[in-house]
C-alpha cells in the first residue's frame, strides 16, 4: 500500500472480542454522543462517533466484538464485510484499531493476526492494564512492538490512561508500522506464531484474578450459587416495583398537571380536549414507564459490566437449553417481566440470531408491570379476599397463578418455535466468563442514558400516532348527550356512540363466546396501545371514577340490560384475565421487535401469533370457567 | 432475518483441521491415550491434542483458543451439570457437553497449574 495521505474525515475501525473494553475505549475517544442505527438486513447495532485528533477530523466505527473474522452467522459476518467493503453505505475503515484484553493475549493475538492479513494500517490497544499486573503478568511492551511490527498502547480504559496516547496515534495512521511478514493464514501456524511473539514478550503469565476466583467459589457453588442467585432475582423485582413506584407517581401527577394547564390555558374545545386527553395523556401514558425502564437497563448494565451476569447465564442455561434457548436468554426474559421493551433489547447479549428472535418474540408472554393494573383491577374485584394458607391468600395466589402462566407460556411457545419455524442454526454455545470489574460510572451512564433515549425516541413517534388515531376513535363523531343527563353519565354516552364504542359493537358477536360484550370490547381496543388503558376506558365507559372502589362496584353490579346476566361473570372475569395474559397490547413493544429485528414482519407475526393464542386460551377458559357452573 | 446463511470462510484456516492434517496425524501416531473434554475432571489439567470434525462450528472452538498443545483445565461444572467452566490461554470459557465432547485432550501427569513461564 502506497504511503499516500488518507481520507479526511478518517475512518478508524474498533475490532476486538466481546469483553475486551472496546466500547469503554469507544466511549473515551469519543463521548457520550455516539450515533447508533443498524446495519442493513441485520440486526447488529452499528455504532459511530467522531473525535477530533491532530486537527484532523476522525470517525470511529466500533464494530461488533467478535472473537474471529471467519463468521458463524449472518450478524458475525458484519465485521469482515465492513472491513471488506463490501456493506452498501458503509465505507470500510482507513485504519483499524484492535482492541485486546491484556489478560486473555494468548487467545486475543490469534485475532490480531487475522487482522493484520487485511493489510490495513493497524495498531494494538492492550486494556485492562492494571488488572494484568495485579495478577502478576509482566509483558515488554516494546518488544511486542518490534515483533508484531505494529504499534502498541496499553490502556487502562475506564480511567482514561493511555487514551491521549492513542489519541496522538489517531492523528497520524500513515506514520503507523507496518508488519514485515503478514502471520500465517492457517490457523495453527497463527497459533505457533502467537507462541512466538509470546515467548519474546511475555515474561510472566497473569494467574487467575484472586478477587473472581473468591466470588466465584460462591457466586457458582452448586448451593449458594443457585440461592444467591434466587436472591438477585427477587432483589431485582423488588427493586423495580418498589424504587420505580414514587417516580412513576411523580411522572402522572407531572402529566396530569400538564393536562390540567392545557384546558386552562387554551378555551375549552376540541383543540385543548386533543392536546390533553389525546397527546399528553396518551404519550404520557407511556413515558410513565421510563422509571421503570431506567431502572432495568441500569440494574441489567451494572450486572454486564461487573461480570455478573455472565455467571447467571451460566447457572440457568441447562434449563434454557431444554427449550431450546440459552443462558442469556433468561437474562432477557426476566427484565420483560418489569417491561418487554429492556427486555427485548436485552436480547443483544445472545450471539445467535434464531435465538435471539425467539425469545424476542416470547418476551411478551413475562407478565409485564402494565399488566398490573388490570389484574389489581380484576382480582380486587372478583375474587374473593379469602385466606388460603396463613397469610397466603387467594388474591395473591390468583395473582402468582398468572404470572407462573405467563412464563410457562414463554418457555413452551420457545420450545414449539424452536423446533418448528425458528430451528437452531447451529452456533455453538460458547461464552466467555470476564473478571468481576468495578464498572466504570461513565460507562454505565452512556449505557443506560442511550437506551433511555431511543425509548424515548419511540415514545415520541410511534406511539405519538396511535394515540392520536386512539383519541380519534374514542371521541368521533361527536354526539350530544340528552341533556338530562349528569356528565360523567354524559361521557359514557359519548363513548358508547364514538367510532371506538360503535367498533366495540362491531366486535361484539366475535367477542361474545369469550364472555366479552362490547364494553369489553372497546376496552380491548384502547388497549391495544397499552395495556393498562383498558382501565381508564372502562372507567370512562362506566362514568366511574378509576380509583379504588366505584369501577370495581361498577363492574361488579353491571348487567347485560337484554337478558338481566350479569356483564362480568366468573368465568367472563377469568377469560379476561387470560386474554391479558397472551395477548400483545402495546406499541411499544411492537415498536422495539420492529428496531431489533430490523422489519415489521416479525412484530406482526408476534402480535398475530399472540392474538390466536390469547383468544383460543380466552376462549377455553371461559367454557371450562362455564362448565364448572361460573356462568351467571 | 436470513435464515440459510451460506457464507465462505478462508479455507486456508480449516486446512489444518481437516483429516491427515497437522491436528489429526500428529497425536494419532505418536499413540497417546486421549479422552473428550467433557469428561475432563473438574480441577483436571490436560493438553488439548485435537477437535473432532472440520464444520466452521469446530473451527470456531479452534479460534477460541482450543488449539493443540494449549494447555486446559476444567474449573468447575454449572449447579446444573452443564456447561462446564474452563480455564485456557488467560481466559475463562464455558462450553456445554455437546461442544467439549468434540475436543479430545490428553492428560497432563498429576493436578497441577498451567505453566507460569510463556510459551
Amino acid at each position: 500500500m502506497s504511503e499516500a495521505a488518507l481520507p479526511s474525515p478518517l475512518r478508524l475501525g474498533l475490532v476486538g472480542s466481546p469483553n475486551a473494553g472496546k466500547t469503554t475505549l469507544f466511549n473515551a475517544l469519543t463521548g457520550m454522543r455516539a450515533k447508533v442505527a443498524n446495519y442493513p438486513g441485520v440486526t447488529v447495532e452499528r455504532r459511530e462517533g467522531a473525535l477530533d485528533a491532530g486537527g484532523r477530523r476522525v470517525v470511529v466505527i466500533d464494530l461488533p466484538g467478535t472473537y474471529s473474522l471467519n463468521p458463524l452467522s449472518p450478524d458475525e459476518s458484519i465485521v469482515s464485510e465492513v472491513l471488506d467493503d463490501a456493506v452498501p453505505g458503509v465505507r470500510a475503515p482507513d485504519a483499524l484499531v484492535v482492541v485486546a484484553d491484556a489478560c486473555s493475549l494468548e487467545r486475543s493475538l490469534l485475532l490480531v493476526g487475522q487482522v493484520l492479513q487485511r493489510g490495513r494500517p493497524t495498531c494494538l490497544v492492550l486494556t485492562m492494564i492494571d488488572e494484568f499486573s495485579a495478577r502478576g503478568g509482566r509483558l515488554d511492551r516494546a518488544r511486542l512492538e518490534n515483533a508484531l511490527g505494529i504499534a502498541v498502547i496499553e490502556v487502562i480504559g475506564h480511567r482514561g490512561l493511555g487514551v491521549d496516547r492513542l489519541r496522538e496515534l489517531i492523528a497520524s495512521p500513515e506514520r503507523w508500522g507496518r508488519p514485515v511478514l503478514l502471520p500465517p493464514g492457517d490457523l495453527v501456524e497463527r497459533a505457533n506464531w502467537v507462541r512466538s511473539i509470546l515467548s519474546h514478550t511475555l515474561h510472566l503469565r497473569p494467574t487467575q484474578h484472586r478477587l473472581t476466583e473468591a466470588i466465584d467459589r460462591v457466586v457458582l457453588h452448586p448451593l449458594w450459587g443457585s440461592l444467591l442467585f434466587a436472591g438477585v432475582m427477587v432483589w431485582f423485582f423488588q427493586l423495580i416495583f418498589a424504587w420505580a413506584t414514587p417516580a412513576m407517581a411523580w411522572i402522572e401527577r407531572g402529566v396530569g398537571a400538564a393536562a390540567a394547564a392545557t384546558h386552562a390555558w387554551l378555551p375549552p374545545g376540541l383543540l385543548a380536549d386533543f392536546l390533553a386527553d389525546g397527546l399528553i395523556a396518551g404519550v404520557g401514558s407511556v413515558v410513565i414507564f421510563l422509571p421503570q425502564i431506567v431502572l432495568v437497563f441500569l440494574v441489567l448494565y451494572l450486572l454486564e459490566d461487573l461480570g455478573y451476569m455472565a455467571r447467571a447465564a451460566f447457572v440457568v442455561d441447562r434449563v434454557m437449553g431444554r427449550v431450546g434457548l440459552e443462558g442469556r436468554a433468561f437474562v432477557a426474559l426476566l427484565s420483560s417481566y418489569a417491561c418487554a421493551v429492556p427486555g427485548i433489547m436485552a436480547t443483544r447479549t445472545i450471539p445467535s440470531p434464531q435465538d435471539r428472535l425467539v425469545t424476542i418474540l416470547v418476551s411478551p408472554l413475562m407478565t409485564c408491570s402494565a399488566r398490573l393494573p388490570v389484574y389489581a383491577l380484576l382480582i380486587g374485584a372478583f375474587v374473593p379476599a379469602a385466606a388460603v394458607w396463613g397469610p397466603i391468600g387467594l388474591q395473591g395466589l390468583v395473582l402468582l397463578g398468572l404470572y407462573l402462566l405467563g412464563a410457562s407460556s414463554a418457555l413452551l411457545v420457545s420450545a414449539v418455535l424452536k423446533r418448528t419455524l425458528l430451528p437452531g442454526d447451529g452456533l455453538p454455545f460458547t461464552m466467555e466468563l470476564p473478571s468481576y470489574r468495578m464498572p466504570s460510572w461513565r460507562l454505565l451512564v452512556s449505557q443506560v442514558w442511550g437506551s433511555a433515549r431511543a425509548f424515548l425516541r419511540r415514545a415520541g413517534t410511534i406511539i405519538l400516532g396511535v394515540s392520536v388515531l386512539l383519541w380519534i376513535l374514542l371521541n368521533f363523531p361527536r354526539v350530544e348527550a340528552p341533556s338530562d343527563l349528569p356528565s360523567a353519565q354524559a361521557a359514557s354516552y359519548a363513548l358508547e356512540h364514538s367510532l371506538a364504542g360503535r367498533l366495540g359493537r362491531a366486535i361484539e358477536p366475535a367477542i361474545a363466546p369469550l364472555g366479552f360484550d362490547w364494553k369489553i370490547g372497546v376496552g380491548l381496543i384502547a388497549s391495544l396501545a397499552a395495556r393498562e388503558v383498558i382501565v381508564a376506558t372502562l372507567a370512562q365507559i362506566y362514568a366511574a371514577s378509576d380509583q379504588g372502589s366505584s369501577l370495581r362496584t361498577a363492574v361488579r353490579s353491571d348487567r347485560d340490560p337484554r337478558t338481566g346476566k350479569l356483564v362480568f361473570d366468573a368465568a367472563t372475569v377469568a377469560a379476561l384475565l387470560v386474554f391479558f395474559v397472551f395477548a400483545l397490547q402495546c406499541m411499544s413493544t411492537l415498536a422495539t421487535m420492529r428496531r431489533e429485528t430490523n422489519s415489521w414482519r416479525w412484530p406482526a407475526f408476534a402480535f398475530c401469533y399472540l392474538l390466536v393464542l390469547a383468544y383460543g386460551a380466552s376462549f377455553a377458559t371461559h367454557r371450562i370457567v362455564s362448565a364448572l357452573g361460573g356462568a351467571a | 432475518m436470513k435464515t440459510n446463511f451460506n457464507f465462505d470462510y478462508c479455507p486456508d484456516d480449516a486446512r489444518s483441521l481437516a483429516p491427515g492434517g497437522q491436528l489429526h496425524s500428529k497425536v494419532r501416531s505418536e499413540g497417546i491415550d486421549t479422552l473428550r473434554l467433557s469428561e475432563l475432571e473438574p480441577g483436571r489439567d490436560a493438553t488439548v491434542a485435537w477437535i473432532e470434525g472440520t464444520r466452521p462450528e469446530d473451527l470456531r472452538l479452534a479460534e477460541l483458543g482450543l488449539l493443540p498443545e494449549t494447555p486446559i483445565k476444567a474449573v468447575r461444572r454449572a449447579p446444573l451439570g452443564d456447561p462446564t467452566e474452563f480455564e485456557l490461554r488467560g481466559y475463562r470459557l464455558c462450553l456445554r457437553r455437546r461442544e467439549a465432547e468434540r475436543v479430545r485432550v490428553r492428560l497432563n501427569g498429576k493436578p497441577g497449574g498451567i505453566p507460569r513461564g510463556p510459551g
